[in-house]
C-alpha cells in the first residue's frame, strides 16, 4: 500500500485517466474531487460493504421457511 | 433446461428466462446468471434464483407497491450497461427484501435496487452515489414500540 501526503489543491494521478484532487480540508473532513472514466465505478466503501452485508443477510434469511409461508399468504391489502 | 434450487428443488426454465448480471451482485460477484420466479399468485413477491449457486435465492419485490413515491435516477454509464438506450420502459425495478423471523419487520433495500432490462435480459444491482435511501426500509407500517424494540435489538 502506498501512503502519501497531499495539500489542499494538490492532485494525484492514478494511471493516466484518474485524477483525485484535494478540494478542502477541515479537521477530520477531506473533500475530494475525482475525475475518472465513466466506466469506473466510484462508491463510498462503507456503502458498498453495507450492500454486500445486506445481500448476505437477505440470502441467508430466505431459508427460513416460516417467512416463506407468510409470503405465500400475503395479500397486497395487508400492507397497511 | 433444468436447475437446482435449494428452495424450490428442481426447476425448469428456458434459455430466454435467463437474466445476465455482468457484474454479479455485491457479495456474489461470481454469479452472473439468474432467473426470476414469480411468487404465489396475487402476491407482489418474486424470487431471484442464481443458476450457478442453488442456495442463492433472493426475495425481491417491486418497490412502488410498498413505496409509491420511490424514485431512482440511473446514471448514463449504467444505462449504457443495461443497454436500454434511454428507454426506461425497458427497465424493471425490484428491491431485495430481508425477511427476519418476524415477517412484519421485513425490510427492503431501497439504496441498491435490482434493475433489469427485460428485453435484453441484462441486470444489475444499482448503487446510487448520493441516495436518500438506505439498505433497510420497513415495508410494513411500524408502531413506535416496534421501532424502539428493533432499535434495542441492534
Amino acid at each position: 500500500m502506498l501512503v502519501l501526503g497531499r495539500k489542499k489543491g494538490e492532485t494525484l494521478l492514478i494511471g493516466d485517466s484518474i485524477e483525485i484532487t484535494v478540494v478542502e480540508v477541515q479537521g477530520d473532513n477531506v473533500k475530494l474531487s475525482i475525475q475518472a472514466p465513466r466506466e469506473v465505478s466510484i462508491f463510498r466503501k462503507e456503502v458498498f460493504e453495507e450492500i454486500k452485508s445486506e445481500n448476505l443477510k437477505a440470502a441467508e434469511n430466505v431459508h427460513s421457511l416460516e417467512a416463506l409461508e407468510k409470503l405465500k399468504n400475503f395479500q397486497i391489502n395487508d400492507k397497511d | 433446461m433444468q436447475t437446482n434450487s435449494a428452495l424450490f428443488g428442481e426447476l425448469e426454465y428456458e434459455e430466454q428466462d435467463i437474466v445476465y448480471f455482468p457484474a454479479g451482485i455485491p457479495a456474489f460477484e461470481n454469479e452472473h446468471r439468474f432467473i426470476i420466479i414469480p411468487g404465489e399468485e396475487g402476491t407482489p413477491f418474486f424470487f431471484l434464483q442464481s443458476l450457478g449457486k442453488p442456495e442463492l435465492c433472493l426475495i425481491i419485490t417491486q418497490p412502488f407497491i410498498f413505496f409509491p413515491n420511490y424514485t431512482i435516477e440511473i446514471n448514463d454509464e449504467d444505462q449504457k450497461m443495461l443497454d436500454c438506450q434511454g428507454d426506461k420502459e425497458k427497465l424493471l425495478i425490484y428491491v431485495v427484501l430481508t425477511i427476519p423471523e418476524d415477517f412484519k419487520q421485513s425490510t427492503a433495500n431501497l439504496l441498491a435496487p435490482i434493475i433489469i432490462n427485460h428485453e435484453k435480459r441484462i441486470g444489475m444491482q444499482y448503487i446510487a452515489v448520493n441516495s436518500k435511501y438506505n439498505t433497510r426500509h420497513y415495508i410494513f407500517a411500524q408502531s413506535e414500540q416496534e421501532i424502539a424494540a428493533t432499535a434495542q435489538e441492534g
